[in-house]
């Protein structure tokens, strides 16, 4: 069975099962946990031009099936980055993307282009889509201009498939999709999380110190797959999907609408081998439904009944 | 940085569970691999429901392990559904652990150990007792609660021979006031002061501490989500850093045991 799949620019993973920014780390250093070479991928931390220190804690709070976070792009900034996370990165056995953020057009093109001449870093998931980063970030995925914009600057200088990372805090994100394929993305990721809020009803303070901050888990699940699917339906480049993928049939769902490789992220603060789970899972579905190719499963939606 | 600890995903069945204060419970459970590696000042993540609702684990330091038998102990306090669902935990129930997490905190091999310890904050620094019997002597064991139905019976959680101190806020079991007003007349040249509790408490004992210039540790208990290092979310404040992205820190993986003079409180 090959479950083997294209996430963008002719790069091919071995499965359809990444893990998401902002929930692994920087990769390698997880490689006591579990044997990272069987993810089809992982997508590092975000990293911004300067060294971050991020947001006021708390930073998190738990909501029904789901939970708050306002972590805020905590990160050494990319000189340190590249210094010290790269080479450990470039050594794992999987797909190797580097989730970068910038605060303009040429900041993310900078960015992008210190990558070019480094081994070991398969592709850049432009984070156009944080809902943390007052600077940059969702500001440069909520417009059909500046998502486009932003992806033909970094397409313009970078040798590396560019996948980009959508929002859902928009009017229409099939819209911002197609922009930003027009605008030159070999592959579209979705969803970064939905901005949410808490309240401390015993003190009338907002829970996070950010005030608001971005929902995922399972909570999300149902939404992100509406989206994604107005997406796959809208572009003909790859789309990873994800959204509070928690379990084998979660990830099923994506694929099964069209997304070419699912991403999973909180599920792992809970199982932080969710995504083996989900591999295995996977397999033993194309497995009893007599699939060799993940490609037979992707995108097999059929039509609701009657119609 | 430190590495990521190397812990284990285990199912631990309770052996024990039972109230030692209103409201605050033991629980004793049996898990081998947590047991044989886990150190004072390290904590276990445990899954309150399988389903989704809790949906993070929920964050408990350890009291004290039989490493032979496979056993360690918690106490926690029940504040909400995780908690709550714990409490009614029947002997033979299980509940999927991660641990051990966070760094082991070893004490000054010299000097007085004041232990300062509020609520169920009383946790990891009865596991240095339990763990350093060569260091008992040197120990001073401080107690506060709100009042006498929240203070457990410390005899049964503490070696014996543990010189202990209480205090409550209305007086019914010890000294009457905070247990941090106690701490004056137990320091001796040469002290460290280690505490764990709530927030004020231990804002309070590191102040106490530094006007005294004494070296002092707080276990932080912030909310977490993962517990081992990458969301990013326990994050304290520091007083220095040397880039931006140190200013904030992980309590549980840079932690919990942290300098209480180096952070911001």
């Amino acid at each position: 069975m090959d479950l083997s799949t294209h996430i963008g620019g002719g790069l091919k993973i071995k499965n359809p099962v990444m893990m998401a920014s902002g929930t692994f780390g920087h990769g390698a250093e997880y490689a006591t946990l579990f044997d990272l070479s069987r993810l089809g991928g992982v997508v590092t931390k975000t990293i911004t031009f300067h060294a971050r220190a991020g947001n006021l804690p708390p930073r998190t709070v738990e909501t029904p099936s789901g939970m708050l976070n306002s972590i805020g792009l905590t990160n050494p900034g990319i000189d340190a980055f590249i210094r010290d996370k790269v080479p450990p990165l470039a050594a794992l056995n999987t797909g190797r993307v580097v989730s970068i953020a910038g605060t303009s057009n040429e900041e993310f093109a900078e960015m992008a282009r210190r990558f070019n001449d480094l081994d070991g870093v398969d592709a850049l998931e432009l984070n156009i889509s944080s809902p943390n980063m007052k600077d940059g970030g969702m500001l440069f995925g909520c417009s059909e201009t500046a998502a486009h914009d932003v992806t033909r600057a970094v397409k313009a200088v970078s040798r590396l498939p560019i996948i980009v990372k959508l929002t859902p805090n928009v009017t229409d994100i099939a819209a911002i999709a197609v922009a930003v394929e027009e605008g030159g993305a070999d592959g579209i990721a979705l969803i970064n999380t939905l901005l949410g809020m808490a309240v401390n009803i015993h003190t009338r303070r907002p829970v996070l110190g950010n005030i608001t901050g971005g929902l995922s888990g399972p909570a999300i699940k149902p939404v992100a797959l509406a989206l994604t699917w107005k997406v796959v339906n809208r572009v003909s480049v790859p789309v990873i999907g994800m959204g509070g993928i928690t379990t084998v049939q979660d990830a099923l769902e994506f694929l099964i609408i069209g997304a070419s490789a699912i991403q999973v992220g909180t599920a792992t603060f809970v199982h932080h081998s969710a995504a083996l789970e989900i591999i295995d899972g996977i397999a033993d579905y194309c497995k009893a439904h007599q699939l060799a190719n993940l490609s037979d499963l992707v995108g097999s939606l059929q039509p609701p009944l009657g119609r | 940085m430190p590495e990521i600890p190397h812990f284990v995903q285990e199912q631990a069945r309770v052996l024990s569970n039972q109230p030692v204060a209103k409201g605050i419970y033991l629980m004793r459970l049996e898990a081998p691999a947590v047991s044989r590696t886990c150190q004072p000042a390290q904590f276990v993540q445990i899954l309150t429901d399988p389903g989704l609702s809790p949906f993070l684990r929920r964050p408990f330091s350890a009291l004290r392990v039989d490493r032979d038998a496979g056993w360690f102990e918690i106490i926690y306090d029940v504040i909400g559904p995780g908690t709550e669902r714990m409490a009614v935990a029947k002997i033979g129930d299980e509940f999927d652990i991660n641990g051990p997490l966070g760094q082991p905190f070893v004490p000054p091999n010299t000097g007085r150990l004041l232990l300062v310890g509020g609520g169920v904050g009383l946790v990891p620094l009865a596991f240095l007792a339990w763990a350093h019997p060569e260091r008992r002597n040197d120990m001073v064991y401080l107690m506060g609660a709100a009042n006498g139905h929240r203070m457990p019976d410390m005899a049964a959680l503490l070696p014996q021979n543990l010189v202990l101190h209480l205090a409550t806020d209305d007086g019914s079991v010890g000294h009457k006031g905070f247990v941090t007003q106690l701490i004056a007349e137990h320091v001796v040249p040469n002290t460290t002061v280690i505490t764990c509790g709530p927030h004020a408490m231990m804002a309070q004992v590191a102040k106490i501490a530094g006007e005294r210039k004494l070296p002092c540790f707080a276990s932080l208990e912030n909310h977490m989500a993962c517990g081992f290092g990458a969301c990013m979310g326990c994050v304290v404040a520091y007083k220095e850093a040397t880039t931006p992205d140190l200013q904030y820190r992980r309590v549980c993986l840079e932690g919990p045991m942290v300098n209480a003079h180096a952070i911001v409180w």
